[in-house]
């Protein structure tokens, strides 16, 4: 009976599936036409709307199926009928999944075959994005369904409850102690292990729903399953925030296959030299992208503040056994210290605070990048910022401590390089996906923009060559790691977007760079990506040491 | 017993629609479920129905507990009631044709010739329906797969004299054997068909019995006296809406036979001229009856 009650639905909700399926092909052409560069940008602002108007369409469409036969109503013709539940819970399933996620992934299979992606990549980026759309809009959309009779109810308690997550946000971020977020997603932003909290809370949201269906489609308990919803939602938010970074690395290394034993040691070395000042330069570009004035001076305010929560110690570090060109990225720092007699008086990853407005919190991370450039076996000296909340640090920093850093340390390796031409070159990097350059409407950057259908590489480095007098700009280094296992989703569809501005001329002429101008016609971009090939752990112990001694001038540290 | 309820209970929060009711269809018994607006016919029907979940108490039909009601059963059920959603979107012709794979029983032929006695137009979207047709709709999909049982809330609804009589009509075609539980205010059109009342009164069963025991213990009783009628300061509790009007004094007798009663006239009123005794219609028990039970509530 579970086809034809599908095909009854078919017949009555045709017109919005093909509603919704005209929409997703309209945003996948938005896409290829935006291009690699996003332009032309009234195109790109008129047509904003659409990758929401799909995720909406999405969600109306699986709200409108199960109210077909709607489980909260009491006048309903379907339950006096020899129809049994679970077939009609399956029909509903199916018609999501039939009538809009496998046209949505035709149409990405489609977009991405027509942007010239292989087309084995292409089915699989196409599956995964289904996956994510299931998981994030088709079940929680049949859950609303399911608790709600009509789609206006299930308008006003979607927003009603969205709206009490938001405070229960506020809530938890403005009544909480900072420090419980140490531990959980909003800490690991920027590690490359995100992926397993949005995982797990991707799979909270998955379970959640599936438990809430077979509950209401069992039992029509509406005010229940209501609860039960909503429980689901505040579980995966928790998940999300509060899940064990702890246990997010032990599910990442479970995953890792075991690597062989990895040459690199790391020591506290006393006797090396600091450089002069430890102070963070306010970013003035992300991923290549020049930020607004405005950005970087409330950016620098921010740091400040946070600073002034924070007391942050330098440590010189020697590391040794890193092959010629390597990276050597921290995905957590751990610190331990300890008294002399051993007892423990300080154990974290870095320092959460409460955002400027008492809402919010912003983690600052214990971290560490190395960007080898010396030859195999080589020592390099660097430092390990650590920092430490204020109260902690301005009561121990007098007292000899015993004091040990706990690294998860990644290796990455560079891949052969590839180049572009820097103006008008349009080529497929390895890795990186379909790329093309150009130079700005100010004539003073060199944009790369490349389109992808895969995950980006973890780091890589950029610069601008002439070829002729092997002269180079300075580098670009970005490293945004993800050891996820499967491809990066796009939100609008498969295909995501990256670009990366790369400067050769200084509009103020306080600067000038090797290659500009006169050399760009024929400079070229050099790209190399890093992967990684060996995650390993090591600690650092440092007897007894003086924090003091080793006080950061500034409080701001790494995020 | 098709139909049996012991003690059921059902609250919508402070308010108890369901009182304990204790009922019993027989086999084969025509029920007509009766009662004043809110006195819990509609919230019964849905306890048994598995619609609602009683709050407390027991509820088995076709001797399955109702909140155990399957497939199974329902194919064996047909369910008319005057709030019934059917998909709106969908044309007469293509919602029994979404029906009958669900109905082992469903019998092509006696839906057309329900679907002509009706006069339903298959091609016409439910949505676009009178309420009148969309009651015979509700019907034409509730007969042709032969139910054991027919259950009927208010089915006449609304619904003007023509399409009254079409719809009981097709209903007394189809009977047959069947069980029927019917709740309405249309007493009249099921005097006919009801074999067994039961009269609810605010969520309690005030009692049920066989339609033949009913009106023959029913009876109007005018008494013309002598001098001008006064109502008695005792009555025998039997009598209900005693009423003195001139010189004549009514009531309706609730336990008749004639020797009882003329021992009870001889006891409560003196200066008898003359004793008429009437039968009663079932609206009119009805009415004695539920005025009598709002007078006790105050």
């Amino acid at each position: 009976m579970i086809w034809h009650l599908f095909r009854k639905d078919v017949r009555l909700l045709w017109p919005m599936a093909l509603a919704v399926g005209v929409a997703a092909a309209l945003c996948a052409m938005r896409t290829t036409m935006l291009g690699f560069f996003d332009q032309p940008r009234a195109l790109d602002r008129l047509t904003a709307f659409l990758p929401i108007l799909v995720a909406l369409g999405i969600a109306i469409v699986a709200v409108m199926v199960v109210h077909q036969e709607p489980l909260s109503g009491p006048q309903e013709d379907w339950l006096i009928r020899p129809i049994r539940r679970s077939d009609l819970a399956l029909s509903k399933v199916l018609f999501v999944l039939l009538m809009v996620n496998v046209p949505l992934l035709l149409i990405d299979v489609a977009q991405q075959v027509a942007l010239h992606f292989p087309l084995s990549v292409s089915i699989e980026a196409a599956v995964y994005r289904s996956v994510v759309v299931v998981f994030c809009f088709s079940l929680p959309a049949l859950m609303l369904g399911v608790v709600t009779r009509s789609l206006a109810d299930a308008f006003v308690f979607g927003i009603a409850a969205a709206i009490g997550f938001v405070f229960v946000f506020m809530f938890a971020t403005a009544a909480l102690n900072p420090a419980l977020f140490e531990i959980g997603g909003q800490a690991g932003m920027q590690a490359g292990m995100m992926w397993v909290s949005v995982w797990a809370t991707g799979l909270v949201v998955a379970i959640g729903a599936v438990a809430t269906l077979a509950f209401q489609y069992s039992t029509r308990r509406t005010l229940m399953a209501r609860g039960i919803g909503l429980a689901v939602m505040l579980a995966a938010m928790c998940t999300f925030m509060f899940l064990p970074r702890t246990v997010v690395m032990r599910i990442q290394e479970s995953l890792w296959e075991s690597s062989p034993g990895d040459a690199t040691q790391l020591r506290f070395d006393p006797t090396a030299r600091l450089a002069g000042s430890a102070a963070e330069m306010t970013p003035s570009y992300v991923n290549g992208a020049s930020l607004p004035s405005s950005y970087i001076a409330a950016r620098a305010a921010e740091m400040a503040r946070i600073g002034k929560q924070m007391g942050s110690i330098r440590l010189p570090l020697g590391i040794s056994g890193l092959h010629a060109g390597d990276i050597l990225l921290a995905d957590r720092v751990a610190v331990r210290i300890q008294s002399m007699p051993g007892k423990v008086l300080y154990e974290g990853a870095g320092v959460c605070t409460r955002g400027g407005s008492g809402v919010g919190v912003t983690c600052t991370n214990n971290a560490l990048e190395i960007w080898s450039s010396t030859a195999a076996g080589s020592a390099i000296a660097s430092e390990q910022r650590l920092n430490l909340p204020i109260a902690v640090y301005e009561r121990i920093k007098n007292d000899p401590v015993r004091v040990e850093i706990m690294y998860a340390l990644t290796r990455l390796a560079p891949q052969p390089s590839q180049a572009i031409a820097a103006i008008g070159g349009r080529r497929s990097l390895a890795e990186v996906g379909s790329c093309a350059t150009r130079i700005d409407d100010d004539a003073d950057e060199i944009q790369l923009g490349c389109l992808t259908n895969v995950e980006v590489p973890s780091c890589a480095d950029v610069v601008l060559e002439d070829p002729q007098t092997n002269r180079r700009n300075p580098e670009f280094k970005l490293c945004n790691p993800s050891y996820g296992p499967a491809h990066r989703e796009g939100f609008e569809d498969a295909v995501s977007r990256s670009s990366l501005s790369i400067p050769f001329r200084d509009p103020s002429g306080l600067a000038h760079f090797p290659v500009d101008g006169a050399a760009i016609e024929r400079a070229r971009i050099v790209l190399t990506v890093y992967d990684p090939v060996n995650h390993f752990r090591r600690t650092v112990s440092i007897p007894s040491i003086r924090l003091s001694d080793w006080q950061s001038p500034t409080g701001a540290g790494s995020e | 017993m098709t139909i049996q309820t012991s003690d059921l209970h059902k609250a919508y929060g402070h308010h108890e629609a369901l009182r304990g009711l204790t009922l019993s269809v027989p086999e084969g018994a025509a029920l007509a479920l009766i009662g004043a607006n809110g006195a819990g016919k509609t919230t019964t029907i849905k306890v048994l129905m598995n619609i609602l979940a009683p709050s407390s108490g027991m509820a088995t039909i076709l001797g399955v507990d109702s909140r155990r009601l399957s497939p199974r059963e329902f194919a064996q059920i047909g369910y008319v009631s005057e709030n019934q959603r059917m998909p709106g979107k969908l044309t007469v012709a293509q919602y029994l044709a979404h029906l009958r794979p669900f109905y082992a029983n469903w019998d092509n032929v006696l839906e057309r010739s329900i679907l002509d006695r009706l006069r339903l137009p298959p091609e016409r979207r439910i949505r676009d329906l009178s309420h009148g047709m969309r009651m015979k709709m509700a019907l034409a999909c509730a007969l042709p797969f032969r139910p054991k049982l027919l259950v009927l809330d208010e089915p006449f609804s609304g619904l003007d004299p023509l399409v009254r009589e079409e719809f009981m009509e097709s209903l007394l075609e189809q009977a047959g054997s069947m069980t029927v539980l019917i709740s309405t205010h249309e007493l009249a059109d099921i005097e006919d068909v009801a074999t067994h009342v039961a009269f609810l009164d605010d969520g309690t069963l005030l009692f049920q019995e066989a339609m033949s025991d009913l009106t023959g213990r029913m009876r109007r009783v005018q008494i013309v006296l002598n001098q001008e009628a006064i109502e008695p300061p005792q009555t025998p509790p039997s009598w209900l809406q005693v009423r003195a009007l001139g010189n004549v004094l009514s009531f309706v007798e609730t336990r008749f036979s004639q020797r009882e009663l003329d021992a009870r006239i001889a006891t409560a009123v003196a200066g008898v001229r003359s004793v008429d005794v009437q039968l009663l219609s079932l609206r009119s028990i009805f009415i004695a009856t539920a005025r009598n039970a709002q007078r006790k509530a105050g």
